[in-house]
């Protein structure tokens, strides 16, 4: 057998390793998994916040104790990164209260950054499961609640410069104790938010999910006793680090570097920059961030997130479809600088971790899709595309009703080497669920104007990106503000072997006709009826991802805009950037160009200069004599030097609607 | 540094940032004879912990837990090591007391 179907257990070795069968064994594997699913289905279906119900932002986790700490042995997640960052949390938590000072019922709450957590809003419980007697596992549940306190309703302040600015940090706090809610710390956060209705549900929601958890897991040890169950945990963990190293061993022994730039910190105008090197030796890695940026002074830095979750890029790339544990995390050694913009140092804010995130993540995708292993995958979006709009209910019957909402939009990711890239999916790090816009709608004074594909906005490649939805949002509220968590506007997302580069991303209000309508087509807006906030564009103002100026005339010269003032009417256009292309445009099948431009995905004039495919546009066919001979040309014009697949984004901008109805 | 200056850190002089690996003098790497062997902070799959290692085929030699003075991670919290006060310890306590109360408190 060759080294990819090669088993790395056999049912001798797991009841040599393990004393359990094969069967037994994959039960057990599959009961743990089973668990965090029994939890997940409990907090979607019981949480308050749109944000936990809708756009899934939460994990749940089983570890197994052992003498060193927890392991991960089972992961259900809504947003991808609490798949790995449950791990770290758990035991810098726990290794801190100490597991000896835990008792049954007990739940501690943290959401500390530098102790794990990824931002103040994303609250954490851990629980302790007792089985007679002796604490064998511990379940873990986070959700992103809707607000935590401070300056900005939903948490995200793209002007803090202190951690003070951002909301309450909670240290290592018992929130349960001895299966009842410890009052003072459930009133301190309901007293200290904006929102404690909802949090307050979602309090409740996480405390019935570790109860479900429990349970579950107790009617797992009531079936196969402790030692096997805790032997099912190991060999879960053992098999999850086997896939990867296996994976590991299959690349050639090296050093890699890349790097990543954010646009800026929110505060100064300087881009940030991320910079890894990633060596591997055998069957083992170690990244290191050493020669990033110093941690900037606006809030684009993290403090303890990369070292785990950034590795989601290579768990992409090398063992995709097993499920998630902390034995796939076994193989690496991540290095962090301390001060740096992954490990900040209090009391910093990383109140915009988001972006450092997104950034982190495709770095390990661009250095481990270049190891050479059997899949690539060009870089996606790295942006967040999450909106928050916030303020005062007007509307009759809910007048002075605080409200807030986050808008989770899809992002484009880029094209493999199989296949073109996923579209309207959010960034890898977060891989989270867009929000029902109905039920958005009902519970906010906002009206979702569009959320549609922009035409040309995917990079050209043999295979393409996918699209990104474009946003319009419009405000119902008499006063609200709005903050956005948007990046990759500055620079364009490269492709890889040969790919286009993405669109990048921008920030508009629209100007409404008389009648109230607002006008796209395409999902193109004409320039007369935008009115530039940040982005990278022409001398009118218009989106031109490769030859614009960052921010030229713009009312902001960031993307992260923190409270941002709307009014009633007011429609907010966001275009998310796009991922890389793979592969050389000139070698994608001419079909699969047609179709794209017969679905009004790609303009026929971006057909003729990124793919060299002419389309007879009367009959909407490929003119297949033109089509060889204008790509006979770009080759030896490429060979030469003198071409490369154009950025992507259509181009010229339409200026008016007059221009816009003739496409 | 004393305890207080892990709450409210100085942000670094330098534009970009490197881990320091510190030269361990004296050690062989028992893997590949390499006598390159340095010690830095790390994540492993546990979280922080301190590595000693060959730079030559990356063996671990050792993988401790960070001691106060590694200042790893970098923030700790003063109480870090005090003892548990018993409103901590309150259900711990019960459950040594009474054998029965772990089932108590799961209904």
């Amino acid at each position: 057998m060759d080294n990819g179907t090669q088993a790395v257990m056999t049912a001798k070795t797991i009841k040599s390793d393990y004393d359990l069968d094969f069967v037994t064994a994959e039960t057990i594997r599959a009961g743990l998994i089973e668990t965090t699913r029994h939890m997940r289905n409990n907090l979607v279906r019981s949480a308050f916040s749109n944000v936990v119900r809708d756009i899934l932002d939460f994990g749940v986790a089983v570890h197994s104790v052992g003498d060193e700490g927890s392991e991960m042995a089972a992961i259900t997640e809504g947003c991808c990164h609490f798949a790995f960052t449950h791990q770290h949390m758990t035991n810098m938590v726990l290794d801190e209260w100490g597991y000896e000072n835990l008792g049954p019922g007990d739940t501690l709450f943290c959401n500390d950054p530098w102790r794990g957590s990824i931002h103040f809003p994303d609250v954490n419980l851990f629980r302790p499961v007792f089985w007679k007697d002796e604490l064998a596992f511990v379940l873990t549940d986070a959700t992103h609640i809707t607000d935590i306190g401070g300056p900005v309703a939903g948490g995200f302040n793209a002007r803090a410069t202190t951690f003070f600015e951002e909301g309450l940090r909670v240290p290592p706090t018992l929130i349960t104790s001895g299966g009842k809610p410890v009052r003072s710390t459930i009133n301190l956060l309901l007293e200290n938010t904006r929102t404690p209705f909802e949090n307050l549900g979602d309090l409740r929601a996480l405390f019935g999910t570790l109860r479900v958890g429990e349970s579950r897991l107790a009617a797992l040890l009531e079936r196969y006793g402790l030692d096997a169950v805790k032997a099912g945990a190991r060999y879960s963990l053992d098999l999850a680090e086997k896939r990867m190293r296996r994976a590991i061993e299959a690349l050639p022994d090296g050093v890699w570097e890349g790097e990543e730039f954010i646009d800026d910190d929110a505060i100064g105008d300087e881009p940030v920059r991320l910079h890894a090197s990633v060596r591997k030796v055998g069957d083992s890695v170690e990244v290191d961030y050493s020669g990033s940026d110093r941690q900037p002074l606006g809030a684009l830095m993290t403090c303890w997130e990369e070292t785990n979750r950034s590795l989601i890029g290579s768990k992409m790339i090398l063992d995709p479809r097993h499920p998630m544990n902390a034995g796939a995390m076994r193989p690496f050694h991540v290095l962090a600088p301390a001060g740096s913009v992954v490990m900040g140092l209090p009391p910093a804010s990383q109140s915009m971790h988001t972006e450092v995130a997104a950034h982190a993540c495709n770095l390990m995708l661009s250095i481990f899709g270049r190891m050479g292993g059997e899949q690539t995958i060009a870089v996606e979006s790295a942006n967040t595309h999450v909106h928050v709009f916030g303020g005062i209910d007007s509307r009759p019957g809910r007048e002075g009703t605080p409200w807030g909402q986050i808008l989770a939009a899809g992002a484009s990711w880029g094209g493999t080497n199989t296949n073109d890239g996923i579209s309207f999916n959010i960034t890898a790090i977060f891989n989270i669920a867009d929000n029902t816009i109905e039920l958005l709608e009902r519970d906010n004074p906002v009206v979702v104007r569009g959320r549609n594909l922009l035409m040309d906005a995917a990079a050209a490649g043999k295979h393409r990106s996918g699209f990104a939805n474009a946003l319009m949002v419009e405000c119902l509220g008499d006063e609200a503000t709005s903050s956005h968590l948007l990046d990759s506007g500055r620079f364009v997302r490269d492709g890889l072997d040969g790919g286009g580069a993405g669109m990048t991303a921008y920030l508009y209000m629209i100007k409404r006709q008389e009648d109230g309508t607002v006008r796209q087509r395409h999902g193109l807006v004409p320039m007369s009826d935008l009115e530039p906030l940040a982005g990278k564009v022409d001398s009118t103002g218009a989106p031109d991802p490769e030859f614009g100026e960052w921010c030229r005339d713009t009312k902001f010269n960031t993307l992260k805009l923190t409270g941002n003032p709307i009014k009633k009417g007011d429609v907010i256009f966001v275009i998310c950037s796009t991922g890389g292309g793979c592969g050389s445009p000139l070698e994608r099948d001419p079909e699969a160009v047609r179709l794209d431009v017969w679905n009004e995905k790609v303009s026929p004039d971006f057909a003729r200069r990124a793919y060299g495919v002419v389309i007879e546009e009367a009959t909407s066919t490929v003119d297949e004599v033109a089509t060889k001979e204008l790509r006979e040309g770009l080759r030896a014009r490429e060979s030469a030097g003198d071409w490369a697949p154009p950025v992507a984004g259509f181009r010229p901008w339409p200026q008016t609607w007059a221009e816009l109805e003739r496409l | 540094m004393g305890w207080q200056h892990r709450y409210t850190q100085q942000p670094p002089a330098e534009a970009q940032i490197y881990v320091e690996r510190v030269p361990v003098p004296g050690l062989t790497c028992p893997s590949c004879g390499g006598e390159d062997i340095r010690r830095y902070p790390i994540a492993n799959h546990f979280g922080p912990r301190m590595a000693t290692k060959c730079q030559t085929c990356l063996y671990a030699l050792a993988i401790d837990r960070p001691k106060e003075e590694d200042n790893w991670p970098p923030f700790r919290a003063v109480t870090y090591d005090w003892e548990a006060s018993p409103a901590e310890r309150a259900s711990r306590e019960l459950a040594l007391r009474d054998p029965g109360f772990a089932m108590k408190a799961a209904e």
